[in-house]
């Protein structure tokens, strides 16, 4: 996503550039552009704090699941699947879920 | 003199049975983790144990035993192979293969661990408490034991786990489900706070064919204590 909007942005200047002796820009036109190139950057900025999120979550989810009991005293396989759920979050971050 | 010569013939009959004896037991598991739950206060950690439970449910698993050795791993089949996200897990789940040798003392389990192939080697050391109480699984008479393993929680508090067998002295090797072994005879049901494991199928053999058990050979060698202190550091 973020190639994506570095190659669109490149792609706008080097328009504009070539462009600019041509014709003037319409104002509404350009507006919409940035406004285009903010949503991205919102979309971008979610799926980060998204992305984040699983990870604290799991990390919650673990401690609870070791101060309740669950592991018995086996801190081996608790590191295991703390380990093996932030695999899961990153399987879900590359497939595009997150 | 009657006396002796009938405990020297049962002696005899015993020990040449479980000398050619070999076998092989299908477990299933019974997750349950109810009690986990209830345990937890947070709505999420409650709907990850029941997701867990979901997709564990009802895998099947396989114990081949000779007189002497045995290994316990997952059985090969497509419906028992389906992974979802939380078959890794160890909660409730047992993996790898797990090898016993009784007469050299140790366990070997070959597992998978951070993406490394390890070999956790340990020795057979269980105080099983032989109960009154019997009833039958299958065919088989089958016999109460307890096992009580202390351990210390997340804070250093000492805590006891319950293990519940039943074994049946009529199938008299000393192996079982999980790492479980050491009772007078074969283990058919399983019970721990998370649920049990209860033999579905049982198919033995008194020829001198015997089944071989192959130890595991591959992965990095860790001792179980010193696989726990490793991962202590992490607490």
């Amino acid at each position: 996503m973020k190639k994506l909007f570095g190659v669109f942005a490149l792609f706008l200047m080097v328009s504009l550039t070539a462009n600019a002796n041509s014709f003037e820009l319409d104002e509404n036109i350009m507006d919409n552009i940035v406004m285009e190139i903010d949503n991205q950057i919102v979309v971008e900025s979610e799926s980060i704090e998204a992305f984040g999120a699983c990870h604290t979550f799991v990390d919650t989810l673990m401690v609870n699941m070791i101060e309740s009991g669950a592991y018995e005293g086996d801190n081996a396989q608790a590191v295991e699947d703390w380990s093996n759920l932030y695999d899961v979050c990153d399987a879900l971050e590359a497939s595009g879920v997150m | 003199m009657k006396k002796i010569l009938i405990i020297f013939l049962s002696f005899f009959t015993c020990y040449s049975f479980s000398q050619e004896i070999s076998g092989e037991v299908t477990y299933k598991k019974v997750l349950d983790l109810g009690k986990l739950k209830a345990s937890v206060d947070d709505s999420k950690s409650k709907a990850l144990l029941a997701k867990v439970q979901e997709e564990n449910q009802g895998k099947q698993y396989t114990l081949t035993f000779n007189a002497n050795e045995s290994t316990y791993t997952r059985l090969k089949t497509v419906q028992n192979d389906a992974e979802g996200a939380f078959t890794k897990l160890n909660l409730g789940n047992f993996k790898g293969v797990l090898y016993t040798n009784m007469q050299d003392n140790e366990t070997i389990h070959q597992k998978e661990y951070l993406g490394e192939l390890i070999l956790v080697k340990d020795s057979i050391n269980y105080n099983w408490e032989l109960l009154n109480e019997t009833k039958k699984i299958g065919k088989y008479n089958c016999q109460k034991a307890l096992l009580k393993i202390k351990y210390a929680d997340i804070n250093g508090n000492s805590k006891v786990r319950k293990v519940v067998c039943w074994y049946t002295p009529d199938i008299p090797v000393p192996f079982g489900p999980e790492k479980f072994n050491s009772l007078p005879g074969l283990i058919l049901e399983l019970s721990t706070s998370k649920g049990a494991v209860v033999a579905t199928e049982i198919t033995i053999s008194n020829t001198k064919e015997l089944l071989e058990i192959k130890k595991p050979k591959k992965g990095k060698e860790f001792s179980e204590k010193n696989l726990m202190t490793r991962q202590g550091r992490y607490f």
